[in-house]
C-alpha cells in the first residue's frame, strides 16, 4: 500500500508543480552598470562597452591632432548611417548617441546635427525669418559644414552546438573626411559572448 | 503488483485533476476559423482566436496562439502587431528549449500533450520570413534584413540539433534501442534568398544579389526532396536595366496538419487481436486494419495503444495563380512548398517522439496487466473483473492520445512573379483557379502605384 500512497503522491506533486506556476510580478531598479544579461541578446551593457572603447580609440587618433595642428580648430562631425547587419534587432542609435554625447562633452569635437535633425532646425530657422523680431532672428544659410562623416556596421557570427552558442559581434566604425573621401580613423571593435542555456528546469 | 494499481489509480486521477488539453489536443475550434479564414474574414478569425486564449490555447499552447496570431495579424496587414506576435512565438519557442522535468514526468504519465508545446521547426523558420515581409511592408529594410539571417542561422543549426540529442540517447547506459538520427534535407530556403535577392537588389548591392543567387540555384540542386518541381527562373529579377518592377508573393492553401495514427493490440484466450486506425483530415477514425491471430498460450489479458502524429497535407483547390496587370496575363512560378519543409523537417524529430511513445505505451500495458491480474484474483464475479478490466484498459487508451498540436494559418505553396512596367499607376488582380480553370477567387487589388527606384512588394492570399 506504501508503493501506492508514494506513486500517487509523485503524481500529485507533479501536477501541482506543473499547473501552478507562480505568476508574481516583482521589480528592482538596477544602476546602469548592474543590467543582467537574461537572453543574451545585444543589451545596454554591450552598448556601453563598445562605445566607451570606440570613444576611447577615436579621441586619442593621430586624425584629432592632425586637424586641431592643420585648422586650428576643434573637427565637425556629422552621423551617416550605421548599419546593422547582425541577425538581431540591435538599436545602433542607442550607442552611437553614447560617442556623440561623450565626444561633444569633451570639447575635442563638435557634432553637426544629422540629417533629420537638421531638416527640423531649418524648418525653425525658416519660421524665424517670418515670426521672430529681427534682433533675435537667425541667419539663414550660416550653416557650419561638417568635415567628417561617421559611418560603420555592427555585425553578428554565431556558432551554435548544443546549449551552448558563442555570439561574436562585431562593430566596425569609420571616420570619413567629406571633402577628400579619405578614411582618417578606423576602428573594429569584436565583442564575444558565450551563452549556456539550460536544458531542464523542475 | 501494488505499483500497477498505483498506476490505475493515478491514471484515473490525473485525467480529472489536470482536464483533457493535458491528454488530447482539441481541433474542434479550428473548424470555425478555418471556415472565416477561407473566406478572407481574417479579422473574423483574429477576434475568435483572441476570444479563445484561455478557453482553447492554455498557458501550454501560447507558441500556438502566437503564430495563429500572427500569422493572422499578417494576412489582414497589421504588421506592427504581427511582428511582436510572431516575436512572442519566437521568444516562448526559445524559452522552450530548457524542458521542464515536471511537465517532461508528466507527460511519461499521459502522453507528450501535457507537455509546452514548442512549435515545429518549419514554423520556427519562417516565422522569420514573415516577420521580414512584415518589416518591408513596413519600410523597414534593414530590420528585414535581421529576419532572413535569423531565419539562415536557424537552418545552419536544425541538423546538429537532433543529430545531438539522437547520440545523447544513444550513448545513455539505460538505452535500449537505438535512435536513428535521420538526415536533415532542408538547409537552405529558396524563399528567403529570393527576398534576400530582391533586398539586395534594392539597395544596388549586386555583388550580394550574386552570391544569393548562386544559394537560391543550389537549393534545387541539394534539395531535390524539398524543392521538387521546376526552378524558377529569376531572368526578370536579374535584369538591372528595369524602369519599374512589380514583385508579386502569392500564397495560397494551408500548412499541412497532424494526424494519429493508432495500433492497438490485445490478447485474449490464445489469441492476439491487432487493430489499426487512421485520422482522416476531417477527424474520423477509420479502421483500416484488424487482424486476429492464434497463438496458443499467449499471455491473455494484454492490452497496448500506440498513438502517433503524421504529418498530413491539406488539399487545396488552388490549382494555378495568374496574375493580371492593365488587362494582361502574366504566369507565376512556384517558389516553396510549406509542405515539403513541414514533412521534410518534421522527419528528424519523428523517430524521437516514436521511441518515446513506445516507452511509454509497453510500460502503461505492462503495468495495467498486472493490476488487472490482482484485479481478477480478488473480484470472484466474472462479470465485474471483466467489466473493471475494460476500465483499466479505457483509462490506458484514453490517456494515450497522440500530440497533434501545430499552428494553422501559415501557406501551403508560395508562388512568385516580377512583372517590370512603367513607373506609375497601374491596375493588378491576381486570379487564383482551380484544377477546372474556374476562378476560386480573384484579389483585386485596384490600382497599385509602381516606384522606379525602390521595392514594389505586393502580397496576395488565397488560403483555400
Amino acid at each position: 500500500m506504501r508503493k501506492v500512497i508514494n506513486l500517487a503522491a509523485l503524481t500529485l506533486i507533479i501536477l501541482i508543480m506543473s499547473s501552478c506556476a507562480s505568476q508574481n510580478t516583482q521589480v528592482t531598479r538596477l544602476s546602469n552598470d548592474e543590467v543582467p544579461d537574461l537572453s543574451g541578446r545585444w543589451n545596454a551593457n554591450d552598448s556601453r562597452d563598445v562605445s566607451q572603447q570606440m570613444i576611447m580609440s577615436m579621441l586619442s587618433s593621430a586624425w584629432l591632432s592632425n586637424f586641431r595642428s592643420e585648422e586650428e580648430r576643434v573637427p565637425r562631425i556629422i552621423l551617416g548611417n550605421i548599419e546593422n547587419r547582425s541577425d538581431e534587432h540591435i538599436e545602433t542609435g542607442l550607442f552611437v548617441k553614447d560617442i556623440e554625447r561623450e565626444i561633444t562633452n569633451s570639447g575635442k569635437a563638435k557634432f553637426v546635427s544629422s540629417k533629420d535633425e537638421r531638416k527640423e532646425i531649418r524648418e525653425e530657422r525658416h519660421n524665424q525669418q517670418s515670426y521672430a523680431s529681427d534682433e533675435t532672428v537667425k541667419a539663414l544659410a550660416n550653416e557650419a559644414a561638417a568635415d567628417f562623416m561617421l559611418i560603420g556596421s555592427i555585425k553578428s557570427l554565431r556558432d551554435v552546438i548544443d546549449n551552448q552558442q558563442v555570439i561574436t559581434y562585431q562593430v566596425d566604425l569609420e571616420l570619413i573626411n567629406i571633402e577628400t573621401n579619405e578614411k582618417v580613423w578606423l576602428e573594429t571593435m569584436p565583442k564575444n559572448k558565450m551563452i549556456y542555456r539550460k536544458k531542464v528546469k523542475f | 503488483m501494488k505499483k500497477s494499481q498505483a498506476l490505475l489509480i493515478s491514471l484515473v486521477f490525473t485525467i480529472l485533476f489536470v482536464g483533457c488539453s493535458y491528454v488530447s489536443t482539441n481541433n474542434v475550434f479550428f473548424e470555425e476559423t478555418t471556415r472565416q479564414v477561407y473566406s478572407g474574414n481574417y479579422s473574423g478569425a483574429i477576434n475568435s482566436v483572441i476570444k479563445a486564449k484561455e478557453e482553447v490555447y492554455k498557458l501550454k499552447d501560447r507558441v500556438m496562439y502566437y503564430l495563429d496570431l500572427g500569422m493572422l495579424y499578417h494576412y489582414n496587414g497589421q504588421y506592427e502587431l504581427s511582428n511582436q506576435t510572431l516575436t512572442q512565438a519566437e521568444r516562448a519557442i526559445e524559452e522552450l528549449y530548457t524542458k521542464s522535468v515536471s511537465k517532461a514526468a508528466l507527460s511519461m504519465l499521459l502522453n507528450d500533450n501535457a507537455m509546452d508545446y514548442g512549435g515545429e521547426e518549419y514554423e520556427d523558420i519562417y516565422l522569420n520570413f514573415f516577420k521580414a515581409l512584415n518589416y518591408i511592408n513596413l519600410d523597414k529594410t534593414e530590420d528585414a534584413f535581421v529576419e532572413i539571417r535569423r531565419l539562415n542561422g536557424k537552418l545552419d543549426v536544425l541538423e546538429d540539433k537532433y543529430a545531438t540529442l539522437s547520440s545523447k540517447m544513444n550513448s545513455s547506459k539505460d538505452a535500449k534501442i537505438e535512435v536513428k538520427s535521420v538526415k536533415n534535407k532542408f538547409y537552405n530556403s529558396a524563399m528567403a534568398r529570393y527576398l534576400s535577392i530582391l533586398l539586395y537588389r534594392n539597395s544596388d548591392d549586386w555583388d550580394d544579389v550574386r552570391i544569393d543567387k548562386g544559394k537560391f540555384d543550389s537549393a534545387w540542386e541539394t534539395q531535390p526532396e524539398v524543392y521538387n518541381f521546376a526552378k524558377p527562373s529569376l531572368e526578370a529579377s536579374l535584369d538591372r536595366d528595369a524602369e519599374g518592377r512589380l514583385n508579386l508573393f502569392c500564397f495560397a492553401g494551408k500548412s499541412p496538419e497532424k494526424r494519429s495514427r493508432t495500433w492497438w493490440i490485445r490478447t485474449w484466450n490464445d489469441y492476439i487481436f491487432i487493430g489499426a486506425s487512421k485520422e482522416q483530415l476531417s477527424g474520423d477514425k477509420v479502421t483500416n486494419y484488424f487482424d486476429m491471430i492464434y497463438w496458443k498460450d499467449v499471455t491473455s489479458n494484454l492490452f497496448f495503444k500506440f498513438q502517433i502524429p503524421v504529418m498530413q497535407s491539406r488539399a487545396s483547390e488552388i490549382e494555378k495563380i495568374r496574375v493580371i496587370v492593365d488587362g494582361k496575363q502574366y504566369k507565376t512560378a512556384l517558389l516553396e512548398s510549406f509542405d515539403n519543409v513541414a514533412e521534410s523537417t518534421f522527419e528528424l524529430k519523428k523517430n524521437l517522439i516514436y521511441l518515446k511513445t513506445i516507452i511509454r505505451t509497453v510500460s502503461k500495458g505492462l503495468l495495467t496487466k498486472q493490476g488487472k491480474d490482482k484485479i481478477d484474483q480478488q473480484v470472484g464475479n466474472e462479470l465485474m473483473s471483466s467489466l473493471l478490466n475494460l476500465g483499466a484498459d479505457l483509462a490506458v487508451s484514453a490517456t494515450e492520445q497522440a500530440d497533434l498540436r501545430i499552428s494553422h494559418y501559415f501557406p501551403k505553396l508560395a508562388h512568385i512573379a516580377e512583372i517590370h512596367l512603367p513607373a506609375g499607376d497601374h491596375t493588378l488582380e491576381v486570379e487564383y483557379l482551380n484544377i477546372y480553370g474556374n476562378v476560386v477567387y480573384n484579389d483585386n487589388r485596384g490600382t497599385v502605384r509602381i516606384a522606379g527606384d525602390k521595392l514594389n512588394l505586393v502580397e496576395s492570399f488565397c488560403l483555400q
